[in-house]
């Protein structure tokens, strides 16, 4: 790219906000009442991954590598692709980070030293927090971001499940694709001038502390 | 698609201020051709790339309603604009295809791939022959030149033309506008953004090349930063009732621009830019005044 120092982040953003959000609106109205399906799925992955049965523990992987896979091809490629054609690329994150978790789950021993207190504010974020953002910054409520529908309160969900699930190289591993997300979403949501953009920004260097942290 | 009459009207027009490229208050004439064009435009970055949201695909709808009822002229678009091309097709099949557009794309993509874009591009417009296509960003711009004159010199394409932005790659397009025979260079240039006066704009002119002024409004940073301050007393005398018609006055006000080409989510605001065609420009001295008020800013 010629002249590259010139451009600024906002050159890279081919939407407005308003776009944006609505599409959140109209994936939340295709979309009901999966939502609260997924909610159910999220605590049932808590629940699983605190089982002291392993089989369990890794059904959660092949779950979460399910929701990914799912999360990309409807809402990153479905919806985000129609007003940003770099979302086709950016569906890879979701795709291949989801095969990765399904594969991960069939291999080596689910889970050794949790961070859980990291984990569970992460999860409790994305769960409980994140949604309402819209109300937060005046926008309808119906703009909601789910976990399990909407990109970054899975990604940020993930990152708390990751810590439950344990440290080591599996866990820096399980913490790549959704630090990965987090940074693409945040450096669009700070553009955009959304404050939101600040809890994605801060989630992954958040994890990566707690990971490395427990890992020295 | 501009048509016969309305080409022959800009023509007469262009015999009557003959010695001047205004072909009347609201037009402006295409040197190549002698054909005359609104002066506004309608670009379509940002504002027109809604994806497939019904609510504001029929709100970028109701911006080119309110731009034909203003007698239309040129809208612009790009591969690269996101979902903007399809937008603009869907909105003309909605409005039963008005009279009045002259339709501008370009071609964004290697140069292998130029004659598949160009045919995508058109399938989204819904029509078989652009007014003008461009090369975007002056990308593969030799193979795509070459293409372009290529379809002008078959029939299925009228004039071809060139593009960049943001004042970026000035001296590249000043060798190609020497070297190159061009109908229609795109370049940024508003009250802010002043560097295409030094050497683009004089030989756009020379050249006989017509000049496509978009970010008139820095991407709405001019227009929001001039936002809730009242108008000075010299807005009076060119006849501009906000700070968006004053900078597209700016704009107009060179010699060598022929089509400005501001973009937006809202009617009334196509209607306002338009009107700022009508009425007199501001001359050498307000021109100066209104870069200074801005450059303060």
């Amino acid at each position: 790219m010629p002249e590259w120092w010139t451009y600024a982040a906002e050159d890279f953003l081919l939407f407005s906000a308003r776009a944006y959000w609505r599409l959140f609106e109209l994936h939340n109205a295709a979309l009901w009442p999966v939502q609260i399906l997924t909610l159910i799925g999220a605590v049932a992955a808590i629940v699983l991954l605190r089982s002291s049965n392993a089989m369990n523990r890794r059904l959660v992987w092949v779950l979460i590598g399910l929701v990914w896979i799912w999360v990309g091809v409807s809402f990153v490629l479905g919806a985000y692709a129609s007003i940003n054609w770099a979302a086709t690329h950016l569906a890879w994150i979701w795709i291949a980070g989801g095969v990765f978790y399904i594969v991960m789950s069939c291999t080596g021993p689910a889970a050794d030293t949790p961070s859980r207190l990291t984990g569970w504010a992460l999860i409790a974020y994305a769960m409980l927090l994140h949604p309402f953002w819209p109300v937060l910054t005046g926008r309808a409520l119906l703009q909601t971001e789910v976990v399990g529908t909407a990109p970054d309160p899975t990604a940020v969900s993930t990152l708390g499940l990751a810590l439950l699930a344990g440290t080591g190289w599996r866990g820096a591993l399980t913490l790549l694709p959704p630090m990965l997300w987090c940074a693409v979403s945040a450096a669009t949501l700070l553009t955009l001038g959304a404050a939101q953009g600040w809890a994605m920004a801060a989630a992954p260097v958040i994890a990566a502390a707690a990971m490395f942290g427990q890992n020295r | 698609m501009i048509d016969r009459r309305q080409f022959l009207a800009g023509t007469a027009g262009l015999a009557l201020v003959a010695g001047t490229a205004h072909a009347s208050p609201t037009t402006r004439v295409i040197p190549a051709t002698g054909e005359a064009i609104p002066a506004i435009g309608l670009g379509s970055w940002l504002t027109f790339n809604v994806g497939n949201d019904p609510v504001l695909r029929a709100e970028s709808t109701a911006v080119m309603e309110a731009f034909f009822a203003s007698g239309g002229g040129m809208i612009d678009s790009s591969p690269m604009y996101g979902s903007s091309q399809s937008v603009i097709g869907s909105g003309l099949e909605t409005l039963g295809r008005p009279p009045g557009l002259f339709s501008a794309d370009k071609v964004w993509t290697d140069a292998a791939n130029g004659p598949g874009q160009i045919a995508e591009t058109a399938a989204h417009w819904g029509i078989e022959r652009f007014d003008l296509l461009q090369v975007h960003n002056l990308m593969d711009w030799p193979e795509h030149l070459a293409l372009l004159q290529t379809m002008k010199a078959e029939g299925k394409l009228r004039y071809v033309g060139i593009t960049t932005s943001h004042g970026r790659r000035h001296r590249d397009l000043a060798e190609i506008m020497r070297t190159q025979p061009l109908d229609f260079v795109q370049l940024t240039y508003n009250a802010a953004d002043r560097e295409a006066e030094d050497i683009l704009l004089p030989l756009a002119r020379d050249r006989g090349i017509a000049v496509i002024v978009n970010r008139p409004f820095r991407r709405g940073g001019l227009t929001n930063a001039l936002e809730g301050e009242a108008l000075p007393g010299w807005a009076a005398e060119i006849e501009a009732t906000s700070w968006a018609q004053i900078l597209l006055k700016f704009v107009l006000a060179h010699p060598a621009v022929t089509v400005v080409i501001p973009a937006t989510t809202q009617p009334a605001h196509m209607a306002e830019n338009k009107a700022a065609a009508t009425g007199p420009l501001p001359d050498a001295a307000l021109t100066i005044r209104i870069a200074e008020h801005v450059a303060a800013l």
